[in-house]
């Protein structure tokens, strides 16, 4: 029997002490409870972050591309940010290259990419594609008038006629007026030999001659 | 309440003391030997992968700004590279837990671009004006910024500041700590006697700081609090949830460890006790 009592202490009494000692910290921390378990709230996530980047969605392939003159507006499918939405193309260069939506720095690296505070190709707007000099529009230099540029996209296939071909300065207001209707703007740093920041830029106008018109 | 029961009150109530003061010196180790200490921080770098992730970051950051500046991807595709990522990385730590709270030159991977541009230069034939070569210097400075804001774990010059504040006071805390353990062992032989109660009280005491040394970290893990960290990028993720487990885990150890002697403790109480009693 005191054998057994003898053991028990060796398990009761730091169980005792166990439960005294946090009592003893949840009475010093109480006031700060609160506030510790708010701040616990707001910088935790329901669940660990995952930081697999989601495949390019290539809404351009996974969609039927539309030939009819007038696209359906629910079956045009609108790209997130990020995402490939068509192909951008001038056969007489050969230039080919992957459309994005947005022109940031991970779009552009990879083609070219649609300046997303722009019109999507065949909306009532003007459409600015920017590229690298080196990548994606390395033969935007070689263009000449009257030359067609050609969007692919998952809701229609737009053919613009290049009207214009300048060098203007990267804030240029006027250049880069996204006001007219169905035109497009693919633009890029200028002179397109060099290395280092530019502060101009080669732009090429183009104006829609086929291609289903968007009710956006 | 007799006088046995008070002195066993009054005995108990040392070693309760005795406990906290244990777990207090445990704890005020583990934090010298962990958040005090840049090796600590240097080998949770290592094992997070934490150098990876901001190579890669790094170089995407230099290829991106060169592509805007008509520098194709080919030619800043090395820079930077892992072995100088893991200098600096080394570097930044041990000068923020000196308090220094710098900038980091990054004098190697300036070098790199400055040499891999001149020969790009040579390659496409290219004759800078004058404002061109500006404009690249200007290129190499940003680069450069944008290597540096990868590689500077955030808060960590504030946290090398504050642990050089703090440091003196860790120890005094823990040698007065220290002090008052071993006051509150020395009152204890004075009521018990080197005896077999004595190592039955230090027992309870070591068993009693082992459990409260695991509990804690033990529930924490199993709420899984660190994996939910609402850390955006994937290198400071790896590396802030590491370091956070690898402190845990080592309360759990030390937990252990203080059992271990609580039942080494407890061996040597039964073990006197049964010689005294068998004469």
């Amino acid at each position: 029997m005191k054998k057994a009592r003898r053991f028990w202490r060796y398990v009761y009494i730091p169980l005792l002490f166990l439960g005294l000692g946090y009592g003893l910290f949840y009475v010093a921390a109480r006031p700060f409870l609160n506030f510790i378990s708010s701040t616990i709230t707001l910088i935790t996530l329901d669940r660990p972050p995952s930081f697999k980047t989601a495949a390019a969605t290539d809404v351009f392939k996974s969609a039927k591309q539309q030939t009819a003159q007038k696209a359906a507006v629910k079956q045009q499918v609108l790209p997130s940010y990020g995402q490939l939405f068509g192909r951008l193309q001038v056969p007489a260069v050969d230039l080919q290259q992957p459309l994005y939506y947005g022109d940031g720095n991970a779009q552009l690296a990879k083609g070219a990419g649609m300046f997303n505070g722009s019109r999507f190709p065949g909306g009532a707007g003007t459409t600015l594609i920017a590229g690298h000099n080196t990548t994606a529009m390395a033969a935007l230099s070689q263009v000449k008038l009257g030359q067609t540029i050609v969007i692919e996209t998952n809701y229609g296939t737009y053919k613009y006629e290049i009207t214009a071909k300048k060098v203007v300065a990267y804030n240029d207001g006027q250049a880069f007026d996204l006001s007219g209707a169905y035109k497009v703007i693919l633009y890029t740093c200028y002179p397109t030999t060099t290395i280092g920041y530019t502060a101009q830029r080669l732009a090429v106008y183009g104006t829609l001659v086929s291609g289903p018109k968007l009710n956006l | 309440m007799s006088g046995r029961t008070l002195k066993h009150l009054g005995t108990l109530i040392l070693t309760f003391l005795l406990t906290f003061c244990l777990f207090v010196i445990s704890t005020l180790c583990i934090v010298r030997m962990t958040v005090m200490q840049p090796d600590f921080t240097k080998l949770q770098l290592r094992r997070s992968g934490y150098v990876t992730y901001v190579t890669k970051s790094a170089n995407t950051a230099i290829v991106n700004l060169g592509l805007g500046s008509g520098v194709p991807k080919t030619v800043f595709k090395s820079v930077p590279t892992k072995k100088v990522v893991t200098q600096d990385v080394a570097y930044f730590v041990d000068r923020a837990y000196a308090g220094a709270g710098i900038k980091l030159p990054a004098p190697k991977v300036r070098q790199a671009l400055e040499t891999k541009l001149t020969a790009y230069e040579k390659k496409a034939d290219l004759t800078l004006t004058k404002a061109q070569k500006k404009a690249v210097d200007q290129l190499i400075d940003q680069a450069v910024n944008r290597y540096t804001n990868s590689i500077q774990i955030p808060y960590l010059n504030q946290i090398g500041r504050n642990v050089r504040q703090v440091q003196r006071y860790l120890l005094l805390t823990l040698i007065g700590v220290a002090v008052l353990g071993l006051i509150l062992i020395f009152s204890l032989w004075r009521i018990l006697h080197f005896n077999h109660r004595l190592w039955r009280y230090l027992a309870y005491a070591l068993l009693a700081n082992g459990l409260m040394l695991i509990i804690g970290p033990v529930a924490l893990i199993y709420s899984r609090i660190i994996p939910r960290l609402a850390i955006k990028t994937q290198g400071l993720y790896q590396f802030v949830t590491t370091y956070l487990q690898a402190i845990t885990w080592l309360f759990v150890i030390a937990g252990l460890l203080s059992l271990v002697l609580g039942l080494v403790a407890t061996l040597s109480s039964e073990l006197k006790r049964k010689q005294r009693l068998g004469g």
